[in-house]
């Protein structure tokens, strides 16, 4: 009789979403992903990791598109939960970020181009009518929908690679 | 042509159309119009993945970096590592270098990184440039084994 077996792809998901989202927002800890997104990366990592405890136990083997897809979708789920948490914190804290840039810019002797005033003036008055920027969260959206998944992606990739070539090489330990 | 290096020239190309784009931005930054507009969103879109502190940034056609020196220099080590690729290993040896290897470098630039910020040792643009170069050449050693093992899976499935 074949042996059913049942392995919780769920699981490994989010435990990369949950180490991407606390070191993303995480005072002081953020600081990871200022390193080629090291925090994002280290998601994707812990997510093929949690899966491949899984699949040592059942005796089976880790493929790579298991692997990339868990990088791929902690990373969308994590990019929604951080450019909401984003969001809100701008909501909250009554800060205009654009306005504060502009200083700091002009406090360096910066002197920027009409355009590029005409721009940053229509954001600083988005961020003063609403709490928040639309076209700028929206924008930080389509970015991080694709850099969380991209980077999350390449920790799962080079786990699953590394995990793959270590068991070729040494069959009998896992 | 081999699926293999079907493959690397997608990977090739994506890494191109990456890094190119981090020198392009502060060219289009000069520009006018609708260039300037995709320079001013490709330096909020670089935002989400590096601090861009002008005071840590190359600065290139006048205008700062889309990233940072180390980040600029892990991307160009990554693209110098893409196209060193084939020629050092070849596509078809799916060899891993050693583990260790990778964590030394990660090692390296995290040291570069935090003992600046404890204020044990400053770092200097060639350190972060040397340490970032280092993890972007080694990083496709480890990356394109395995997206030659994604591909190859993809496509038997498709084939199925």
């Amino acid at each position: 009789m074949e042996k059913t077996v049942s392995i919780n792809r769920l699981l490994p998901v989010i435990w990369g979403f949950l180490v991407m989202t606390i070191i993303s927002i995480a005072p002081l800890i953020n600081f990871i992903n200022l390193f080629f997104c090291a925090g994002i990366v280290l998601g994707g990592v812990a997510g093929v990791l949690s899966f491949n405890k899984q699949l040592v136990v059942l005796n089976l083997p880790l493929t790579f598109k298991d692997a990339v897809l868990i990088g791929i979708l902690s990373g969308v789920l994590s990019a929604v939960a951080v450019s909401g948490f984003n969001i809100m914190t701008l909501m909250y804290s009554h800060v205009n970020p654009v306005n504060e840039s502009i200083k700091m810019l002009g406090d360096f002797g910066k002197n920027m181009p009409p355009e590029v005033t005409r721009q940053l003036d229509k954001l600083a008055q988005e961020f003063d009518k609403y709490g928040y920027s639309p076209t700028l969260a929206i924008f930080t959206f389509i970015s991080n929908l694709f850099i969380y998944p991209l980077f999350g992606a390449i920790g799962s990739l080079i786990t699953a690679t590394v995990i793959n070539n270590k068991k070729k090489n040494n069959p009998l330990t896992v | 042509m081999k699926f293999n290096l079907k493959i690397y020239i997608i990977f090739l190309s994506v890494t191109l159309l990456w890094t190119i784009s981090v020198y392009l931005i502060p060219l289009f930054a000069n520009s006018g119009g609708v260039w300037k507009t995709i320079s001013d969103y490709g330096y909020v879109f670089f935002a989400s993945t590096c601090h861009q502190i002008d005071d840590r940034s190359f600065f290139v056609f006048g205008n700062k970096m889309a990233v940072c020196s180390r980040c600029a220099s892990v991307y160009t080590g990554f693209l110098f590592g893409v196209v060193l690729y084939p020629f050092t290993k070849g596509l078809e040896n799916k060899k891993l270098p050693s583990i260790w290897i990778l964590l030394s470098f990660a090692l390296l630039l995290f040291l570069d990184a935090v003992l600046d910020t404890m204020g044990i040792l400053k770092n200097t643009f060639v350190s972060r440039a040397v340490t970032g170069s280092l993890i972007g050449i080694i990083l496709p050693y480890y990356l394109i084994p395995g997206t030659v093992n994604f591909a190859n899976e993809i496509y038997v499935k498709l084939l199925k």
